[in-house]
């Protein structure tokens, strides 16, 4: 009766998980494809600082010699707003498509969700009453996230923006926090 | 997510707690939705790890819809600016 129990928590808890895999793998794709509408607002509120402290640096300087007045001062503000611009772009970067992607950013949102693919049919399986023997396959299915957690760890992030090469570490330290938890469910490993 | 957004574009005028709102009952609909998919009923699943994926789908909901409400209030000002 304890096996029978502990195998239904296991069931119930590796068809949730099956979810956060799914979150984890999404949070990555959209940090390649730097998908993050919330960077629009960031953009223009750094737009508006860097102008300001342009338009204040500079004008403090100009000012030294000549009376800046408002017509300069504008200036400023306009030529320090094209400038954010350009550092901007170096941070924030802007959508990419799927098909502008280098073929090794390809390969690994490919692996990522062949990876969740398996596990989706599993779980498929599970709910059609179809497997007799679960939690089988344990070490074919860990090696596939081996491979995955190599590939991550040597991913070049050259080609994205500052703020997603940040945000690349931080999710795949997620999507390394649900491997572990596989583990725990799927081999019964703590 | 494509809803969510026309849904939030639509809105006129609202405040930032009734956009809040629109987006929390989004996220509920689609964590159900997926956990339905899943083959998993909410009373199989606890109260805090609903509450997770719940807190997950309205993380990921704003990042892809707060281009959607610039169009209401102040934010307005610095969208005519970019």
């Amino acid at each position: 009766m304890y096996q029978i129990n502990l195998i239904n928590k296991l069931l119930k808890e590796y068809k949730i998980w099956t979810l956060k895999l799914n979150n984890s793998n999404k949070k990555i794709e959209n940090t390649i494809l730097q998908k993050d509408t919330t960077s629009a607002l960031e953009e223009k509120v750094m737009s508006i600082g860097i102008s300001y402290i342009f338009m204040w640096i500079v004008g403090g300087i100009i000012g030294l010699f000549v009376p800046a007045g408002f017509i300069i001062s504008a200036v400023l503000f306009i030529i320090g707003w094209l400038l954010s611009k350009i550092i901007n772009k170096k941070v924030f970067g802007t959508p990419r498509k799927k098909e502008d992607l280098a073929q090794y950013e390809i390969d690994l949102l490919s692996s990522l969700e062949k990876v969740f693919n398996t596990h989706k049919s599993i779980r498929d399986d599970i709910n059609q009453n179809k497997v007799i023997v679960h939690f089988k396959d344990y070490t074919k299915l860990n090696r596939q996230f081996k491979d995955i957690t190599n590939s991550l760890n040597n991913f070049d992030t050259s080609k994205l923006a500052y703020k997603y090469k940040t945000k690349f570490l931080f999710v795949v330290s997620g999507y390394k926090k649900e491997i572990k938890k596989f583990n725990a469910i799927y081999a019964h490993k703590g | 997510m494509q809803d969510l957004i026309t849904k939030l574009k639509s809105i006129k005028n609202a405040t930032q707690s009734q956009y809040d709102e629109v987006i929390i009952n989004y996220s509920k609909t689609e964590v159900l939705k997926e956990l339905k998919d899943a083959g998993i009923s909410k009373d199989d699943i606890g109260v805090e790890e609903f509450d997770e994926l719940l807190e997950e789908k309205i993380k990921e909901s704003k990042a892809f819809s707060k281009g959607a409400m610039v169009a209401g209030g102040a934010m307005l000002f610095l969208e005519l600016l970019g």
